[in-house]
């Protein structure tokens, strides 16, 4: 009968050099490996940050009122999430990543860096508020279009020098506030007693149009104390996903103290603003 | 390793571990260091070429730092029972080198153990050239351990432009501190080997 050869023990450890430290190291070296395949596995995510105000006096209009504007941009993986954490010092909802496809970064930084829509927002904003400014002052009466092409051909100019930059078309609404305030020389803020900003593209005849990055715009306004913030009136084209719902969302999921009002169109903005009694705004 | 190793030099299989992880946290450390290098001077190349790998690299080391500092914690207390095991007048007991490694008590602390130890080893004569290392380690040690943090603190504040002075500085500090904590272990490691290997002949 064959003997079976006996097992030696330290077998593993003469051919290949194993021992129970080497094992011990490889296993715990394992650890930052997965973390570093973890860390920076391709993830791609828009991140925006926590809106700031800028005075529509930054865009050399002589208004008072203020535009929510946020930083954006892209995070490719986690690592680069924690590095916007860290080096903006943001917690909680003061910074929001949303996921997008691979495939979708180049076309995501390309219409980070476009200035079409930012230019045509703010030449809506001139029209529309040199239009209504016309209407109040002449009370519908004749104008000649070519005086008022003129006039707003200047004011859009001027505008276009303090632009150059910015990104984002939402600064529409509120540059047409200012804008309406410039012309008119009127102070909605009552000599800065009251804060008030907003966000929403201006387009054709007036209309004011949805934004991204609302609820971090209205994190921000609340920071900043405003007292009244304007957004898009959208609930009838986008529902639930519109900025209307979001903005009544985030208020109630934040406590948000400022008055957030709805608005369709830049008239109905300048409007509200015309018959608004601030008393009963602060004493929400 | 067997189990009358471990009974004898209690902090043997620690101290290879904790080593190993310090020489790994030192070459990875130094790469990072060249990267940083050429992300200074070759930006372009850095972004076409490095970026991606110096990314892996920062969260590996990132996440082996905090390994080695409890791998650290678990090398000190077996170094200190294999030297009270024979020296059971060595003043400080397991705890106490724990303690002493806390937040701000680590201030004093830091010295206070390697001093001790460097004290007791340079009770041994073939140990006497590894003590004098051990001591002259220390006041380095304490540069590159808070070192760092103060200096990007004074290049920040009082000059904004220096930012990748302070970035190259940065990766300069961190790169000689795993570098000294593992001359420091390597040296500490290979005495209580010598001293037990001495004990073992003795005994035979």
């Amino acid at each position: 009968m064959n003997e079976v050869p006996n097992r030696n023990p330290y077998l593993l450890k003469k051919i290949f050099g194993i021992n129970k430290e080497r094992i011990l190291i490889f296993a715990l070296l394992l650890i930052p490996a997965i973390a570093a395949f973890i860390g920076t596995r391709p993830m791609p995510a828009q991140y925006i940050l926590q809106g700031e105000m800028h005075p529509v006096k930054d865009l050399g209009v002589q208004g008072s009122v203020f535009f929510a504007s946020v930083q954006t941009g892209i995070a490719n993986n986690l690592l680069e999430r924690w590095n916007v954490y860290s080096s903006e010092n943001v917690s909680g909802g003061a910074i929001k990543f949303e996921p997008i496809a691979p495939d979708e970064v180049d076309s995501y930084l390309k219409d980070l860096s476009e200035t079409d829509t930012l230019k045509y927002s703010a030449m809506q904003a001139v029209h529309a508020a040199t239009e209504l400014s016309v209407d109040s002052e002449t009370g519908g009466d004749s104008t000649t279009f070519s005086n008022l092409s003129k006039l707003e051909d200047a004011r859009y100019a001027e505008l276009l020098t303090h632009l150059q930059d910015l990104a984002g078309n939402s600064l529409g609404l509120m540059t047409g506030i200012g804008l309406y305030e410039e012309a008119n020389n009127i102070d909605f803020s009552d000599g800065g007693r009251h804060k008030i900003a907003g966000s929403g593209t201006m387009e054709e005849y007036g209309d004011v149009g949805s934004v991204g990055g609302l609820e971090q715009k209205l994190l921000g306004a609340e920071a900043a104390k405003v007292d009244l913030f304007f957004v898009p009136a959208d609930y009838e084209w986008y529902g639930e996903e519109g900025n209307e719902a979001e903005a009544a969302r985030v208020q109630k999921e934040h406590r948000l103290k400022l008055r957030i009002i709805s608005v369709e169109t830049l008239e109905d903005a300048i409007v509200y603003l015309k018959q608004l009694n601030w008393e009963e705004v602060h004493l929400e | 390793m067997n189990d009358s190793d471990s009974k004898a030099f209690p902090s043997k299989t620690a101290g290879s571990v904790h080593q190993a992880l310090l020489a790994v946290g030192t070459m990875g450390e130094f790469l990072i260091l060249i990267f940083t290098l050429v992300y200074i001077y070759g930006n372009d190349f850095y972004y076409d070429h490095l970026y991606e790998l110096e990314q892996k690299f920062t969260v590996f080391s990132f996440v082996l730092y905090y390994m080695c500092f409890v791998t650290y914690l678990i090398w000190l207390v077996q170094v200190h029972k294999a030297i009270r095991q024979k020296h059971s007048d060595y003043p400080i007991r397991t705890v106490g080198a724990i303690a002493r490694m806390i937040p701000f008590i680590n201030l004093w602390g830091f010295s206070n153990t390697f001093t001790h130890i460097y004290r007791y080893f340079a009770l041994h004569p073939e140990l006497e050239r590894k003590a004098r290392y051990i001591q002259k380690m220390i006041v380095p040690l304490y540069f590159v351990w808070f070192g760092e943090g103060i200096i990007n603190r004074i290049l920040i504040r009082h000059f904004s432009d220096m930012e990748s002075i302070s970035m190259l500085l940065g990766a300069i500090m961190q790169t000689t501190r795993m570098a000294f904590f593992y001359c420091m272990t390597r040296i500490i490691h290979n005495s209580l080997v010598m001293l037990n290997k001495k004990d073992e002949e003795g005994l035979h």
